[in-house]
Formats: structure tokens, C-alpha cells, sequence
């Protein structure tokens, strides 16, 4: 284990791109503790602190959104702008065409998600400055923006907007010259600068009401969740799939069997996260419609709350999983390859067979997701704290990323001849 | 070269074919069976969530452990970079910009 993060850097390549991430980390977190022009900094943190939209946005810019840091909107509009870009691919026969067409209309895709994403970035600070522009105080003396006038709201927007531009490409740079892919990097990062404060904020809280002895469960409850998640992140139904001996010309290739793993969890933390957005879209809107508040906290409390999140992460975890998987292609692509699964007709039939697999093994994987998700909800009903409104989504995400990228790492050792970290 | 020039349009036949066939094959919400089939029953779907979850490879306990301490591992590290980095910019940026 020590041994292979040694390893890690006694190759003079791997140690550059690490090196090279870390680097790229560290200015992120400095451009997230530099405030936007003109912001009340003090004022600000105490509003944000409060929870909400607000806290939510800030667990996902790693507490740049409590100081309208220059990096304060986080990587967030580039995964949103990437998610209606995929369904969009799946949706306008162009786009797929695209896709299809390779390395270049890949990349016009890619350019078009970076478009969105700039778009989603003024839409949400022009909603952020017009939000923190009224004085919250009755007497009009506390101030987020100190001496608010419109040219001071647009020289915001325009830092917070292209504060993401450049994330936005850092992001890219990591996933080029660095290690895993940057903007899951990035949210890993934003993820964990969070945790100690609100590690904090639980154990003060849990100590306050029930006394030391109650720590160590935490502890144990946190370690729990992550072992699950890892297990349910490695779990797989493997198809076996048969390959058929053929001779093409002169060449012949042999037939052997091998598997295609369909993931229990194929879709990860996105159906998490839409969820999480469009149950919080109540509470978004209630801020600017009073006459809806009443809604909104109906939505986010209590027992609605958890049925209507459950039903919406199974429902996304389907949706997305049906996205990212398609069976017709694999089933096409499994016959291109003269291969076929055992007992099953190669095409259309086979197609069948892989989504109805998919349908089944998405049902217990979503209602985990689901599970994990709700855990924050639950803690806070049992040890009465505000803080980790997030957290079983942060812990997914922190357990998916670090997997993907020391595997990724792994790959690199094994190249080299080299022990790696996973036996 | 014809030849190029047919084998795109033999593309975008393919291409269409597979679209045709995507939407006749396009997965059903659960509780829905597969396609061109008789819709099974929540019981019956239940039924087959199980039978196909024993069929599910998980990971051992070895693989587990030592995932598990990976990770760990990789959090611990970053966040100590993380917190160290964050609160040697607060500091820098209190002491240039805010003061």
C-alpha cells in the first residue's frame, strides 16, 4: 500500500501529473478565498450559514459561494450544462449523429457544453446579485453589496462568470495533462474542503446533546456508509458473453469467453443530484414568490420530503441509466464482433435481454442510492443538527472519484511493471 | 473514391436502421417487461429483481478492505492539502485585499 504511493512517485511521468493536479487544486482554492469586488464578506458567510439553496450551493463551490468568492459558482454550471447536453444527445438526432462521428463532433459537442455552461453562469450570478443586492436587514443597514449600484452587479457577474470560464478549463488541463478526470477532480475538492467544518459542526452538536460517548458511533455509522458504497460501487452483474472463432482472409481469431459487467449502480451520484435540484427548485422559487413558501417547506420536510426524493432518485437512476447504457448498440456492437451471449439470439433479441437485465439490477441500486442519500435527513433526525445536508451524496461522489482516479493511477503503475494499490 | 461516398450513405442507413430499431427497443419504465413482450406483474418483476441480484458478482472482502482504505487514504491526503491551502489564503487574502 505505502509501497505503492511510493512507487507512484519514483515514476518521473506519474509524479509530474500529480504534482501538476495538486497544483491546479491549490489555485482553485485560492480563487474560491479571493471575494468578488464590492461583497460584505462578514455579512455574507451568516447568511449562507443559515442553509438552504444557499448551503447547498456552497457544499458543491466548497464554501466559495459564502464569500461570492471568484470562483463562487463553482463547477456546478459545467455539470449541469454537460447533463442537458447528454440528454439532448439522446433526444436530437444531430447531436447523436455527432457523437457518432468521432473525435471531431465529440469536440462540437464539447464546445457547445462550454457555450452552456457560460450561459448557465450569467444566468446564475445575475440570480445570486439580485438575491444579495436588497439589504436583509428591516432597517436597511446591513448590506451584502456595499453600496450596491448596477455597474458594481455587472462587474460581479462578470467575474463570477469568467472565475468559471477559467474552472472551467483548469478543469479541462487536470483531465489532459493531470491525473482523473478534472471536474470530478474538482467537486472532490470542493467536497472535501467542506467536510472538516461540517465533521465539526455534527460532533459539536452530537457531544452537546448526548456527550463524548456518542462519537465514536458517528464514526463507525460514516465508515459503514463508505464500505457500503464501495460495495454496491463494485458490484456487477456479468453477462457472459461468447466469442465466436472465425477466420477473416488470412487472419483467424481464436473464440474465447469473456463477460460485459453491467454496474448494479450504473448511473453513480447523478440521480442524487437531480433529484436534490429539482426538490430544492420549491424553495429556489419560494425565495422570489413569498406566496409559495408554504409549498416549498411542505416539499422539504418530513415525510413527503422523503417519499418524493426517494421516488425521484429511482425515477432519474432509470432515466439515466437508460442514457448511458444502451443495449441496442451493445448488442449491435457484440455482433459486429461475432460474439453473443449463451442461449440468446445475437441482435434485436440480445438487445432485449441486456435492458431487461438493466431494469432489474437498477432497482435495488437505485433504492440504495436513494437510502444513502436520505442518510443526512435521517441523522438529522436522530442528532438534531443543521450541518451535512449533503452528505450521502458526498460521500458517493468522494468514494466514486477517489476509486476512478487511483485506478486510473493503477493503470499507469502496472504499465511499469509496477505493484499497484488495488489487489 | 466512390467508395467513401458509399460507405457513408451505408452509414447513414445504418444509422437510421438503428434509430428505428431504438425506438421499438427503448426501455420501459419498471414494471414494464422487456419490449414487443406482455407486461409483467409488480409481483413477477420483484420476482426477477431477486433472480438477477443473486446473479450479481460482488466484490470480496478482500477487495472491500482494501478499497476502503484506499480511499481513506486518498481523502485523508487531500484534505489535509485542502484545509492547509485554504486557511494559508484566507490568511493572505485577509491580509492583502481585506485587512
Amino acid at each position: 500500500m505505502l509501497k505503492a504511493f511510493r512507487n507512484a512517485f519514483a515514476i518521473p511521468d506519474l509524479r509530474r501529473k500529480i504534482i501538476f493536479t495538486f497544483v491546479i487544486i491549490a489555485i482553485y482554492r485560492l480563487g474560491s478565498s479571493i471575494p468578488s469586488p464590492g461583497v460584505n464578506v462578514d455579512v455574507l458567510g451568516e447568511l449562507v450559514k443559515q442553509g438552504g439553496f444557499l448551503g447547498f450551493l456552497n457544499i458543491f463551490s466548497g464554501g466559495a459561494t459564502s464569500n461570492l468568492a471568484i470562483f463562487g459558482l463553482g463547477i456546478m454550471p459545467y455539470i449541469t450544462a454537460s447533463i442537458i447536453m447528454e440528454l439532448l444527445t439522446a433526444v436530437i438526432p444531430k447531436l447523436k449523429d455527432w457523437q457518432e462521428e468521432g473525435e471531431v463532433g465529440r469536440r462540437k459537442i464539447t464546445q457547445i457544453t462550454r457555450y452552456m455552461t457560460l450561459g448557465l453562469a450569467i444566468m446564475q450570478s445575475i440570480a445570486f446579485v439580485t438575491l444579495f443586492s436588497r439589504p436583509q436587514d428591516i432597517n436597511g443597514q446591513v448590506q451584502y453589496i456595499i453600496n450596491y449600484t448596477l455597474i458594481k452587479a455587472v462587474v460581479i457577474v462578470l467575474t463570477l462568470t469568467a472565475g468559471m470560464a477559467l474552472l472551467m478549463w483548469m478543469g479541462e488541463l487536470i483531465t489532459d495533462r493531470g491525473v482523473g478526470n478534472g471536474m470530478s477532480i474538482l467537486i472532490f475538492t470542493a467536497i472535501v474542503a467542506r467536510t472538516p467544518a461540517e465533521w465539526y459542526g455534527l460532533g459539536s452538536n452530537v457531544v452537546l446533546r448526548y456527550g463524548y460517548y456518542l462519537l465514536p458511533m458517528l464514526v463507525i455509522v460514516a465508515l459503514a456508509v463508505i464500505v457500503a458504497v464501495v460495495f454496491i460501487d463494485q458490484g456487477e452483474r456479468r453477462i457472459p458473453v461468447q466469442y465466436a472463432k472465425q477466420i477473416r482472409g488470412r487472419r483467424m481469431t481464436m473464440g474465447g469467453s469473456t463477460y460485459l459487467p453491467l454496474k448494479v449502480n450504473t448511473s453513480g451520484v447523478i440521480p442524487i443530484i437531480f433529484a436534490s435540484s429539482v426538490i430544492y427548485f420549491p424553495t429556489m422559487i419560494a425565495g422570489f414568490v413569498h406566496s409559495l413558501e408554504r409549498a416549498a417547506t411542505w416539499v422539504t420536510h418530513g415525510a413527503p420530503y422523503f417519499i418524493i426524493y426517494t421516488g425521484l432518485i429511482v425515477f432519474f437512476a432509470y432515466f439515466y441509466s437508460a442514457i448511458v447504457f444502451d443495449p441496442f448498440t451493445q448488442a449491435e456492437h457484440l455482433k459486429k464482433y461475432g460474439a453473443f451471449v449463451p442461449g440468446i439470439r445475437p441482435g434485436n433479441p440480445t438487445a432485449t435481454y441486456f435492458s431487461k437485465v438493466m431494469n432489474r439490477i437498477t432497482l435495488p441500486g437505485s433504492v440504495f442510492l436513494a437510502g444513502i442519500a436520505l442518510l443526512p435527513a435521517l441523522m438529522f433526525q436522530f442528532f438534531g443538527t443543521q450541518t451535512a445536508p449533503f452528505g450521502g451524496a458526498a460521500i458517493m461522489i468522494i468514494v466514486g472519484v477517489s476509486l476512478e482516479t487511483m485506478k486510473q493511477i493503477e493503470a499507469q503503475l502496472q504499465m511499469r511493471h509496477y505493484e499497484g494499490f488495488l489487489k | 473514391m466512390p467508395s467513401r461516398e458509399m460507405r457513408r450513405m451505408q452509414k447513414k442507413v445504418g444509422v437510421e436502421k438503428k434509430r428505428a430499431a431504438m425506438r421499438k427497443s427503448a426501455p420501459k419504465k419498471k414494471g414494464g417487461g422487456a419490449p414487443k413482450r406482455k407486461r409483467v406483474g409488480l409481483g413477477q418483476f420483484l420476482k426477477e429483481v431477486r433472480t438477477e441480484m443473486r446473479k450479481v458478482s460482488w466484490p470480496t472482502r478482500n477487495e472491500v478492505f482494501s478499497y476502503t482504505v484506499v480511499v481513506i487514504v486518498v481523502v485523508t491526503i487531500t484534505t489535509v492539502f485542502v484545509v492547509l491551502a485554504d486557511y494559508g489564503f484566507s490568511k493572505l487574502v485577509h491580509y492583502f485585499i481585506i485587512k
